[in-house]
Order: structure tokens, then C-alpha cells, then sequence
């Protein structure tokens, strides 16, 4: 079973542009993931992505160090299931 | 951090900076979340850290309307103002960089100018709850 780690950002730009609901992940696993990974998830304060000048999207989070960037919750559900299955 | 009495981290930055410097981590608590407000987070030495101007907002508007919490749920927005409210003289350290990010016209949201909604809290710990205010900008 993989283990995956899901850093969610949980600052100003992040929060309105849709990380509050990403902070649900949680609570919103689809059954057919459950149980297939170790998934731990955490808030970070700010990963500080909204300021550098390279023109990325708020919300970021970071699924196993790979930011994912424009981020929702759909994308980080389906972006779990792409490590989960590429076996 | 060698400020006596409780100390506030409002700002994920601001926490990152206080993080970086004292070599304590930041915990942000993924429970009991409020939609509308950020959550909270922990650090050792801090007696709150929140997210910045969504919850300094958030401050000012329970402070003005004088909203009675359901103490059940508090979120950050709440314990920011129970610790005001049980001090007598309240110290804001204030930084003046201007957060690029905030700038952004595509924000679903007007975000407060910092030091407006400073000024407004202090307004309002002063003259509604009689508070001793002092500000450094820095």
C-alpha cells in the first residue's frame, strides 16, 4: 500500500480561492480508494507558492512533494487515484 | 517570543517567519473546521496562530456587532477575541509588506487592507471595551 502525503495550504489566497473546501479530503475519500493508501493529510500555514511571480493558481497543495496547483477537491481525489493505481 | 503575557501568530507567513527564527513547527488543526473562517493552528510558545486578514476581519466584525459565540464551536475569529477581550492592554506588532497575492482582481473576495482593519480593532478595543491599544508598525 502506498503511502501518500497530502500538505494542503491553508493560507489568505489559498482559502478563498477554494482550499477550505479541499480541507475536507478527509471525509470525502471515494469508497473505492479507501483502504488503498496510507493517506495522511495536513494543513500548512502558508507553502508560500502565491507569491513568487511564475504566474501559478492558487489553491496549492502538495501530494507527495508535487504541487499541484489551481487545486480542488475533485482534482486531488483524482490525482490520489492516479499514484493508487499506477501499480 | 520573550513577550510576557499571550501571544498571537496571525498571518501564515507571519507564523512561518516566528517558525523559521525559533526553530518551532507549525501544526495547523484540520478538525473542527469553519468554512468561512481558517483554521487555527499550534505552535509551542504561541498561545493562538491564525491565518491573517480573512480572520483579523472576521475579529473586527464580532468585536463591532458584539456577538455572543456559541462556545461550543469557536473558531480561530472567536479565540482571537476571547484572548483580546481578557487583556487589558493589547500590543500589535504590524508588518507593512504588501502581500502580491492579495493584489490579484480575480480574488472571490475583497480582502481588507491590513492596516485598516488594525486601525478598526483598535478603534474598537479602545472606545467599546475600554482596552490600553499600542501599535509598531514594522
Amino acid at each position: 500500500m502506498k503511502n501518500i502525503r497530502v500538505s494542503i495550504c491553508t493560507g489568505t489566497a489559498c482559502f478563498v480561492m477554494g482550499a477550505s473546501e479541499i480541507m475536507m479530503l478527509e471525509d470525502s475519500i471515494p469508497e473505492d480508494l479507501q483502504g488503498r493508501m496510507n493517506l495522511e493529510i495536513e494543513g500548512v500555514s502558508c507553502l508560500e507558492k502565491c507569491t513568487n511571480h511564475n504566474r501559478q493558481k492558487a489553491p496549492f497543495v502538495l501530494i507527495n512533494d508535487n504541487l499541484l496547483e489551481n487545486a480542488t477537491l475533485a482534482g486531488v481525489i483524482d490525482a490520489l487515484r492516479t499514484i493508487v493505481e499506477e501499480e | 517570543m520573550n513577550f510576557e503575557g499571550k501571544k498571537i501568530i496571525s498571518g501564515g507567513t507571519t507564523a512561518n517567519i516566528v517558525s523559521r527564527e525559533t526553530g518551532k513547527k507549525v501544526h495547523v488543526n484540520l478538525k473542527n473546521l469553519d468554512p468561512k473562517i481558517p483554521p487555527e493552528s499550534e505552535m509551542e510558545g504561541a498561545d493562538l496562530v491564525t491565518e491573517g486578514i480573512i480572520t483579523m476581519a472576521a475579529v473586527a466584525e464580532i468585536l463591532e456587532k458584539n456577538t455572543k459565540q456559541d462556545l461550543s464551536c469557536r473558531n480561530a475569529a472567536e479565540k482571537m477575541v476571547e484572548l483580546f477581550l481578557n487583556s487589558d492592554r493589547i500590543v500589535f506588532l504590524v508588518g507593512t509588506k504588501i502581500n502580491d497575492a492579495h493584489q490579484d482582481p480575480n480574488m472571490p473576495v475583497e480582502l481588507e487592507i491590513r492596516r485598516n482593519i488594525i486601525k478598526k480593532i483598535s478603534v474598537l478595543l479602545q472606545e467599546k471595551y475600554l482596552k490600553e491599544v499600542v501599535i509598531h508598525y514594522i
